[in-house]
């Protein structure tokens, strides 16, 4: 993506001193943002595939937002106040994405996993020479995992925690991707489980609670 | 004294009067005088003759004169007109012989009521004085009291003896409470009488005197030596009372009317005078008690920038003036009770520092007051430019740390935009402000218009608008600052927002506020 980008530079540039091509210098090609917040997602095969408050930034930016009081997936998962905002905008000289999913009341697994609240909070900023991504402000509270109690705050990014006989939990799950020049990309999961077939090893699906993706490219 | 001057049609009304059925009155000697049915003034004139009583004659201490007022006492309340008589000049003294007239219960020793009586006018001719006191809203006797030993009697404390002397009292239902609002204008004068046979009848003329609406007028004249006489015509008479005691010095007349409309009244009586003799009027003007009050609503403006317009003073939402900065205006004929008044039309930059509105309480015959105040500063700055047409902001993040936190995101505007706010409060029984409402999620839109450079500084901007939460349902919210201070927004981004009560402010703990100042 980031060579694509530096390809079209190169030819606008070019096309643009050879006078051959009417090209606005305030808009550069290549400039993306992008953003999505899922309040709670549940995919497995007796619930199939179901998601909670999702809010996804439009490709022009500006602000979205998704509300939901309840959740609830038998056996699976139960959470309310579920709250998922997105902003972000592209920018002359700076590109920058905020996105945040929230839940309360969280109990996964019929309380193998519980929450008070939840919040994942990605924001990703590019300003054509230097491309950011960050999760601050992310946090859990009241975290109980199969009786163990968790301190409040965010846990260290992809901490994990075996689940005998269900699988295991990710916790502050975090994917990076981009350059860091041009473009960069954070998804932030707080709570991840991978549900496993204990028998066969295979996987069984997954429940995320508060999944926070931004991107910017500039 | 004229002692030997006497109309020979005169005693016989005398001696009809003189069929006393008050023998008993213990404030005065047995020479009284029959107690007719009382004069009245019409149903529903606001001012009725109570009770009154009199006596003629010599007194059985001759340095006072004294008059209970057997056998049925005053209302509580009333007014009491005190006319004295007296004949001669006692001990050489001319001039007002009363150091001070006061009331009493008609107990053993009389003891002092305590009522104040204050002189009205004092007239005299040589061998004849009268001298009216007056006392409002009488106290501390037996309401209408029959029982003979609580009977309100008032005497007049001579500082000479006389011989022979008198007084009228008479009591009226309705009058002003206190004495300078009751008492109207009043008038005496005197002259000399001869034979009617000659000259046909004397008059007596105290003088016209302006009555008020509703008030009453209350005359009387005295002749020596006693004769016929003519009261002023359409007035009513109170007594006519004559003295046998010595020689029959002389007689009086009083009267009253009340009147309606207001207006000048100039009582005059027809003495028949069967030979040369003198005579004394006075006439006074009691004013009824008022039925309604004043209210004066007082402005106090301070500071800076007073401005030169009035204000509005508002009377129980209906009535309005104009009111100076510093000033008062005057509400009138206000019925008793309670009155709402609010001030308005306060420039931006003063406020009231007094409550408004408020209630105030008004009391028949009384004027209230109230005062505004008010303070004054500089005017505000003049608003900033607005910002360019493509100037806007988004963001979103986290404001707070800890349990209890706001997450939010915006779009902001000049044409309008979003605001989302998310109030956390974890713990049911926090005490914060943040939480005092519980946690509550806002969706706002922006007020096209609103958005507008903040003071925080030239990153900063400020909008508000209107919006719902299940929580709280409709409010308006106020973005005062949201300021982008640079990336990452954590710590050097800020905002400012009230939603209805609810006020939050600080810097980021996550996400990003960004100000575009123009779109790609």
């Amino acid at each position: 993506m980031s060579a694509l980008v530096s390809n079209h530079r190169g030819l606008v540039a070019l096309l643009v001193l050879s006078g051959g091509l009417a090209v606005p210098l305030g808009t550069a090609w290549g400039q993306s943002v992008a953003g999505q917040a899922t309040a709670a997602t549940v995919n497995t095969p007796a619930a199939g595939s179901q998601t909670f408050a999702r809010a996804t930034l439009p490709s022009a930016g500006g602000i979205q937002n998704s509300d939901l009081d309840n959740a609830g997936v038998p056996n699976t998962l139960g959470a309310a106040g579920l709250t998922s905002i997105t902003t972000g905008q592209i920018d002359q000289g700076l590109v920058s994405v905020t996105a945040s999913a929230e839940a309360a009341d969280v109990n996964i697994e019929n309380g193998l996993i519980t929450a008070k609240q939840v919040l994942a909070l990605a924001t990703s900023y590019a300003n054509g020479t230097t491309a950011t991504s960050e999760s601050n402000g992310s946090t859990v509270l009241n975290l109980v995992i199969a009786g163990v109690s968790y301190a409040d705050g965010a846990p260290a990014p992809n901490t994990r925690v075996a689940l005998p006989g269900v699988g295991y939990v990710v916790l502050n799950e975090q994917i990076s991707s981009g350059d860091r020049v041009h473009s960069t990309s954070l998804t932030v999961k707080m709570i991840h489980v991978y549900l496993v077939n204990s028998l066969t090893g295979a996987s069984a699906g997954e429940i995320v609670v508060g999944a926070a993706t931004s991107t910017a490219t500039l | 004294m004229g002692k030997g001057r006497t109309l020979a049609r005169v005693p016989v009304l005398v001696g009809a009067t003189l069929v006393s059925a008050y023998c008993t009155d213990a404030a005065a000697p047995d020479r009284q005088v029959t107690h007719p049915l009382a004069a009245t003034a019409a149903a529903g004139d606001p001012i009725q003759l109570d009770q009154w009583n009199g006596t003629m004659g010599g007194q059985l201490d001759p340095l006072v004169i004294i008059k209970g007022f057997n056998p049925t006492n005053p209302h509580v309340g009333d007014a009491i007109i005190a006319t004295f008589f007296w004949f001669g000049t006692p001990s050489g003294v001319t001039g007002n012989i009363i150091d001070s007239v006061t009331d009493h219960l008609t107990q053993p020793g009389f003891p002092r009521v305590g009522n104040k009586y204050n002189l009205v006018e004092f007239v005299t001719n040589g061998n004849v004085s009268m001298a009216t006191y007056l006392a409002t809203n009488v106290q501390n006797f037996p309401d209408a009291g029959t029982d003979p030993t609580e009977i309100l009697a008032v005497r007049a404390n001579l500082h000479v003896p006389v011989v022979d002397g008198g007084v009228l009292l008479s009591a009226w239902i309705g009058v002003a409470s206190v004495a300078t609002q009751a008492l109207g204008e009043h008038r005496s004068a005197s002259g000399l009488g001869t034979p009617a046979s000659i000259t046909g009848p004397t008059t007596a003329d105290p003088g016209a005197i302006s009555v008020n609406a509703g008030a009453l007028a209350y005359g009387v004249s005295m002749a020596s030596p006693p004769a016929s006489v003519g009261g002023p015509p359409d007035w009513t008479s109170i007594a006519a009372l004559s003295d046998l005691f010595i020689s029959s010095d002389g007689r009086f007349d009083a009267r009253f009317t009340v009147s309606s409309t207001g207006g000048t009244t100039d009582p005059q009586w027809l003495w028949f005078f069967s030979a040369t003799g003198v005579w004394l009027a006075t006439d006074l003007a009691l004013n009824a008690a008022p039925t309604t009050g004043d209210l004066i609503v007082t402005t106090s403006t301070s500071g800076e920038n007073v401005p030169t317009n009035d204000y509005t003073v508002t009377l129980d939402g209906t009535t309005s003036q104009p009111i100076p900065p510093n000033g008062a205006v005057t509400f009138t004929g206000l019925q008793p009770g309670n009155h709402e008044v609010a001030l308005s039309g306060l420039p931006t930059n003063c406020e009231l520092t007094s409550a408004n509105p408020v209630t105030v309480t008004i009391v028949a015959g009384e004027t209230a007051t109230t005062t505004f105040t008010v303070s004054c500063s500089a005017p505000p700055p003049p608003p900033p430019p607005p910002p360019p047409a493509n100037d806007f902001m988004t963001g979103g993040g986290k404001l707070g740390s800890g349990r209890e936190f706001a997450t939010f995101g915006l779009e902001a505007r000049p044409t309008g935009g979003n605001f989302e706010w998310v109030q956390h409060c974890p713990d049911r029984n926090s005490t914060s402000a943040l939480c005092a409402r519980g946690k509550f999620a806002f969706h706002g839109t922006v007020t096209s218009g609103t958005y507008a450079d903040a003071s925080r500084g030239p990153n900063c901007r400020t909008w508000s608008g209107t919006g719902t939460s299940k929580e709280l349902g409709a409010s308006t919210f106020t973005v005062q600052q949201a300021c982008d201070g640079g990336q990452p927004g954590r710590g050097l981004d800020y905002i400012e927002v009230t939603i209805d009560s609810y006020h939050n402010a600080g810097y980021l703990s996550g996400g990003n506020i960004q100000l575009h100042r123009s779109t790609s």
